[in-house]
């Protein structure tokens, strides 16, 4: 057909070529997961290159897919912002192990004009209005929470996350635990359905419908909240103490659970005792199996423990993790084969 | 070649007979011709088509156009009716006369020309539609909307074609279901439906057998009481069987216009002679 | 309809007295040997020819074989959720709870939560519906109408670069109609700006039209991200299919029909109208089941501006149904779940729902055949029973005076509400305006007879037609050039010297996109590599044994093919992947296989593109050349690979650089299948990155210079695709002009 079928066995050899070719990419880990801490391991495993000339190829592509790649033996370690489910840990091929490596807050963002800072709100309120019980900024309930503060009275419009995120199981946990209603309705997970309100895709969705709507009111990631400058709230704690999203506020409630950490390290850290305590944290997760996990994979993790590692957190507002979980993980990297 | 020119004679005795009647019937009356072209020429961008062209078309006559391949006949019909007015980059000088009016002047309305001057086309080109509803396509474009006129319309138009026996059990049917003749047929009705003055045949049966044109050329005979009929043959037969008045045409010239029977019996011109007796072609 | 080569259907390897091929190059000198008896026969030609035959139809049958594949693997996966939730998947009711209606709740239910797990599929199967419905009522008389411009009214020099632009409208890819769509679409959509002011273009029909259901305002309504924008932004993106197919067949009218109907006088426009359109009836509407079907399954456009909410209409409340609500797409449904699911039980019931809009791609493609079978009148002995006769009257009837009463059903409800609201004043609105300018429009369609305004009547008539074909046309090229600045504008910024870089694992804010631009290639590779000699051979077989009973339904299956969405395509390939890594013990750490992966997916698009373009163009080849051929005692085999194939080689590479464009632009397979990396990697035993996943990773990655970049990537995207476009046009236009 063509000049000669020597045209197309030559053709055909070079993209061979491509695939038995060895490259680079053998040496890397692989991971994917969790949108939420992506910030700070985009920040990680950038020094970890520099460090150890080994490089990291992280996909944040979302808790759930994270998840999927490790059973799927896909990557060589999960991200997850949930900790395993019982039913998600037995369709595992293999034992997993949980590895807490940041803490984070996530922040309720809002658009009032003419309230810039300051907006306080408690856990029914919060529930309230995401369950479309509360519809409106003129309720009494809010006005009673901020005497002080002018607020329009706007209707409420509550953002959500479209995509299945982990960062949207943070959220619905904290709301399944502190209130009632929503725990018999929506409850918590990745995807929920959600009573009321808009879906933005991602956090940038999130962010973009919120600029455009007054009268929003959203969830994200503390720090692209700040990245964003988006004014967020303080929520009351179960201390009764309004406390705004923050590393102190996140490092308080990680460690009012230390001790039930210990027992269990998949204890959720939303809705902490402590007065200083920020109520809608979470320990964000990093799964292996326990009887094949990669080496390399190890050492990352184990050299993400380290100060220097731990350290970078707080710049870009993930909470270090106390010294307790530290030695914690250390202990089970260990066991890791 | 001698039985060539023996035959061409026998059909133009045969032709003369009808053509003497033509020529009485103008001759009498007196009438200005239908269409009269005078020193037209026609370009086809830079390319010339058509010289000098002046020629009568008399009414209720059959004028035929004769000539090789490629002399230009066909250009020559397509601009009566400003058929050309289609094709992109194309020129025209001088003038045609229908009935007198020039047709090439500023603010004809070519539709209503084409609703005078109606075409039939080499190869026949049914619309994709019933037979009923290709006859009746013409007359409702023009307005006709009543249903038993329309009806009346197309059973006279088939008649007149002679078409009407063979479809009228099935004027709902595809007009593709007919015959290549059958077809052509049907498109000189189509034309007759809007009730033309003029019809200008493209060598309406370089596409058929004999026994169809035959029969296409009895039609021609029958309807040239009340039209004029303007035809581009190569078939030399053809023209000495149906036509009163024939041009030849050679290279964008139109060499020689007469009568048909002294066109064939003492052609004026040599390059028609030659023509004529088929030493070339 | 150019005269097609139909090869003879009797077989081809009749016993002829082949003589060796090297017998033809023999000199001169040799002396005459005895002739080759005729009854020798030559077993060496006929085992040629019969493997020839049967290692095409093999290939061939690809297509039949895929069909099967997806339809079993999605059912495997999906048995689950059937189990779970059985026939109420499909119901139109919801589990009611409290106040609230529940379509799809995909968490689980526990101590706490009293109902969970629910999935029913209505929103998405309604979501898809409104927003193709929408896409083609704008689509369909656009597009026709810049088809009509572009085949018969425009002057060459003018036809020839609109068509191509048009046609451009049809490669860009998805993903960069989806953000165009939400940063330039929207914002002019929206009801309330941010100040809460009304705003934008569904504001105005609300205040013009808002009586109508259709156009009420709700509590959800006021982003601008609606059904309304889906089926804005669907119908940009079918528009060009519908114009380019629109406009092939109508150069197919030969142009004696044209001459017929000019000859009878009739106008430009009623020639256009009345002869034009019904010969090319049965194509256009092929046409438009093209672009329905397209509607139906796109998906990262429509997932970017739907709004993502479950809703359904509520019967009793009559502003439900308004077309300014946030909604879902089944479509759109998976690209936002599948990747990022709560359960086992989600993933099934996803892949239920990606099943099920398999399903409704096989039945939108068996509506089209019907549809063109019953509307066309080509050939003689055609379908003209009486039934059929009737059916073709009532859908005419449908369309025209059923459209007409539902508009002027419309605005007269409009009006007496107005009047209603405003008295007598209300009855002048712009509803009512506009209500008037098409009745007027509508009555120049009209036609008076008898008078002597008729023939300027028709005249005027046929001018607003042309006017408004050109409109249409001009309209496509408008929106495609303002999509083309924008784009280029926002991204081309970003295209510094960085970025033409591998990514640097050390500093990845840097830039660095030279692993998405060599991972498309790559994929690119491994599609060729699977979908040129599946699509080719299979074309072959299709052209010259294909007059039978499997080559209609390797074509069939070819053609559903290329309608099923590709994020069916991506479901169906990962699916295929966990369970083939599983079966073969490949899963033990290592490869992914992620890259060869996606590499099938696309394979798999291109196949049934490749397989119908070299058909046509393999049938277009003079039978006098195969004769010569076949005269001199070649075999059919040989025929075909050194005569036949050279002389559609330019087509066919046409064909495969079309294909090319066409998935070089997907992202939904990919996604599904998760083949993206952020490193350099081009080994494809592992995820290898691609530019539309670059797009939209990095439009979802929360830091500011990541979305600057996705731009750029876009730029880079566009402009890959535009080349390869372009070089297939030029490819195509050489081989006419050698023609010529």
């Amino acid at each position: 057909m063509f000049r000669s079928t020597k045209t197309i066995l030559i053709a055909a050899a070079l993209g061979c070529g491509f695939a038995v070719a060895p490259t680079v990419g053998f040496s890397q880990v692989r991971g994917s997961g969790a949108t939420f801490p992506a910030p700070i391991y985009s920040r990680w495993f950038a020094a970890y290159q520099a460090a150890a000339h080994v490089a990291v190829d992280y996909q944040a592509v979302g808790s759930g897919q994270g998840i999927n790649a490790l059973k799927n033996r896909q990557v060589d370690f999960g991200a997850s912002d949930a900790p395993l489910s019982p039913s998600e840990e037995a369709s595992m091929p293999e034992p997993v192990v949980h590895i807490p490596s940041v803490g984070g807050a996530v922040a309720v963002t809002y658009n009032l004009p003419g309230v810039p800072a300051g907006l306080k709100i408690t856990p029914e309120v919060l529930a309230g209005i995401f369950l479309g019980k509360v519809a409106n900024w003129s309720d009494a309930k809010i006005k009673a929470l901020n005497p002080g503060l002018r607020i329009p009275a706007l209707p409420i419009q509550p953002i959500h996350r479209t995509d299945g995120s982990g960062t949207t199981y943070i959220f619905t946990n904290y709301l399944k635990k502190a209130n009632g209603e929503w725990a018999a309705g929506p409850g918590a997970g990745k995807s929920v359905n959600w009573p009321v309100g808009l879906g933005g895709k991602g956090s940038q969705g999130v962010d973009a419908v919120l600029a455009r709507t007054p009268g929003a009111i959203s969830y994200v990631e503390l720090a692209y909240a700040v990245a964003q400058k988006l004014p967020y709230a303080a929520i009351r704690n179960k201390a009764g103490a309004f406390v705004m999203p923050s590393v102190e506020s996140t490092t308080a409630a990680i460690n009012d659970y230390a001790a039930a950490l210990a027992k269990d390290i998949k204890t959720p850290t939303v809705d902490a005792r402590g007065k200083d305590s920020y109520p809608i944290c979470s320990l964000t997760y990093i799964l292996m199996f326990r009887n094949s996990a990669r080496p390399d994979a190890v050492k990352l993790w184990n050299w993400a423990m380290t100060p220097a590692a731990q350290g970078q957190a707080a710049s870009l507002y993930y909470a270090p993790l106390p010294a307790s979980l530290v030695r914690l993980n250390q202990a089970t990297l260990k066991t890791v084969k | 070649m001698e039985t060539k020119k023996d035959q061409i004679v026998v059909n133009v005795v045969n032709a003369t007979n009808a053509s003497q009647m033509g020529t009485e019937i103008s001759d009498g009356a007196e009438h200005a011709p239908r269409i009269s072209v005078s020193h037209m020429n026609f370009f086809y961008g830079k390319f010339q088509a058509l010289n000098q062209i002046s020629l009568d078309v008399l009414r209720n006559q059959v004028t035929a156009l004769i000539g090789p391949s490629g002399c230009g006949k066909s250009t020559f019909l397509r601009s009566l009716n400003r058929m050309n007015d289609t094709i992109p980059n194309t020129r025209i000088e001088g003038k045609i006369l229908l009935d007198g009016e020039d047709i090439y002047a500023r603010g004809i309305d070519v539709v209503a020309l084409r609703k005078r001057v109606g075409m039939v086309f080499q190869r026949p080109n049914p619309f994709p539609m019933s037979i009923w509803e290709n006859i009746a396509y013409g007359p409702k474009l023009h307005g006709e909307r009543n249903k038993g006129r329309l009806n009346e319309i197309v059973e006279k138009t088939l008649r007149d074609a002679a078409l009407w026996d063979d479809v009228k059990d099935s004027l709902t049917k595809s007009a593709y279901d007919l015959s290549g003749g059958q077809q052509q047929r049907l498109c000189i009705a189509r034309v007759l439906a809007v009730d033309p003055e003029v019809v200008l045949m493209d060598e309406p049966c370089s596409a058929l057998d004999p026994n169809s044109t035959y029969r296409i050329e009895q039609l021609m005979d029958d309807m040239k009481s009340r039209y004029t009929i303007v035809i581009v043959t190569h078939n030399l037969q053809q023209a000495a069987r149906v036509s009163e008045r024939t041009a030849f045409f050679l290279r964008g010239e139109m060499v020689e216009c007469s009568d048909t029977s002294r066109m064939f019996a003492q052609p004026q011109d040599k390059r028609t002679e030659d023509y004529v007796q088929g030493r070339f072609g | 309809m150019g005269v097609r080569c139909k090869p003879a259907s009797h077989s081809w390897w009749i016993d002829l007295a082949v003589l060796p091929s090297n017998n033809l190059n023999s000199s001169d000198t040799k002396p005459k040997s005895a002739p080759v008896s005729l009854m020798s026969g030559n077993s060496k030609a006929r085992v040629a020819d019969w493997l020839f035959r049967n290692v095409t139809l093999l290939f061939a049958l690809s297509t039949v074989v895929l069909i099967f594949g997806i339809a079993v693997t999605l059912y495997e996966a999906s048995r689950m959720s059937i189990s779970h939730a059985h026939a109420s998947f499909y119901s139109l009711t919801g589990v009611h709870a409290g106040t609230q209606t529940i379509y799809w709740d995909p968490v689980a239910a526990d101590a706490d939560k009293l109902i969970g797990d629910v999935y029913r599929a209505a929103p998405f199967i309604y979501g898809t519906l409104v927003t193709s419905i929408i896409a083609l009522l704008i689509a369909v008389p656009v597009g026709v109408g810049a088809a009509i411009f572009l085949s018969e009214l425009a002057p060459v020099w003018l036809a020839t670069p609109l068509s191509f632009v048009i046609e451009m409208l049809a490669a860009v890819p998805s993903i960069v109609y989806g953000f165009w769509a939400l940063v330039f679409l929207v914002p002019r959509l929206q009801m309330t700006d941010a100040a809460g002011n009304p705003a934008g273009f569904e504001s105005w029909l609300n205040r013009v039209f808002g009586s109508i259901p259709l156009f009420a305002k709700t509590a959800d309504s006021g982003t601008g991200m609606d059904f309304m924008a889906a089926g804005l932004i669907l119908a940009l993106m079918v528009l060009p299919f519908i114009a380019a197919v629109s406009r092939d067949i109508l150069k197919t009218v030969p142009s004696t029909q044209r001459e017929a109907a000019m000859g009878l006088g009739a106008t430009r426009w009623e020639t256009i109208s009345g002869i034009v359109l019904k010969n090319a009836g049965s194509g256009i509407i092929g046409a438009v089941m093209l672009g329905l079907g397209r509607a139906i399954g796109e998906t990262m456009a429509v997932t970017m501006v739907i709004g993502s909410k479950y809703s359904l209409p509520i019967p009793h409340d009559a502003s439900s149904f308004s077309l300014f609500r946030p909604g879902y797409t089944m479509t759109s449904v998976l690209a936002d779940q599948y990747p990022n699911q709560n359960s086992d039980l989600q993933r099934s019931a996803l892949t239920q729902i990606a099943f099920t809009l398999f399903l409704v791609t096989m039945v939108v493609n068996g509506l089209a055949r019907l549809l063109v079978w019953l509307t066309a009148m080509k050939t003689g002995g055609s379908v003209t029973s009486r039934s059929s006769t009737h059916i073709k009257q009532a859908i005419n009837f449908l369309l025209q005076k059923g459209t007409a009463a539902a508009f002027a059903g419309l605005v007269l409800f409009q009006t007496v509400q107005d009047v209603h609201a405003r008295g007598m004043k209300g009855a002048f609105g712009q509803a009512q305006m506009i209500g008037a300018a098409v009745v007027i429009i509508w009555l120049i369609n009209l036609k008076t007879p008898g008078t002597r305004l008729f023939l300027p009547w028709r005249k005027i008539r046929s001018g607003v037609g042309t006017a408004s074909s050109v409109l249409c046309a001009v309209g496509a090229t408008a929106a495609l050039l303002l999509l083309f600045f924008y784009v280029f504008k926002t991204g081309i910024g970003a295209l510094n010297g960085a970025f033409f870089h591998r990514p640097d694992p050390a500093n990845p804010d840097a830039g660095g996109m030279m692993h998405a631009i060599a991972g498309t290639s790559e994929l690119i590779l491994m599609a060729c590599v699977m979908g040129v000699p599946l699509g080719v051979l299979g074309g072959i077989y299709l052209s010259e044994f294909g007059n039978n009973r499997s080559g209609f339904w390797i074509r069939y299956a070819a053609d559903l093919l290329n309608g099923v969405p590709s994020i069916v395509l991506g479901i169906f390939t990962y699916t295929l992947l966990i369970g083939l890594r599983k079966v073969l013990h490949l899963d033990s750490g290592g490869a992914t296989f992620q890259g060869y992966a996606g590499g099938f997916a696309l394979g798999v698009m291109m196949v049934p593109t490749v397989m119908r373009t070299t058909e046509e163009l393999v049938r277009l080849v003079p039978q006098g050349l195969r004769e010569g051929s076949l005269a001199l005692g070649a075999t059919h085999a040989h025929t075909v690979w050194h005569v036949v194939l050279p002389t559609a080689r330019s087509g066919i590479v046409t064909g495969v650089l079309l294909a090319v464009a066409r998935v070089a632009g997907e992202t939904a397979p990919l996604l599904m299948i998760g083949c993206n990396s952020q490193l350099w990697n081009l080994d494809p035993r592992n995820a290898v990155a691609s530019l539309p996943v670059q797009i939209y990773v990095l439009h979802d990655s929360p830091m500011p210079v990541a979305l600057h970049q996705s731009w750029g990537v876009a730029v880079v995207l566009v402009l890959v695709v535009l080349v390869f476009n372009i070089i297939a046009r030029v490819f195509t236009r050489n081989r006419f002009a050698a023609a010529k």
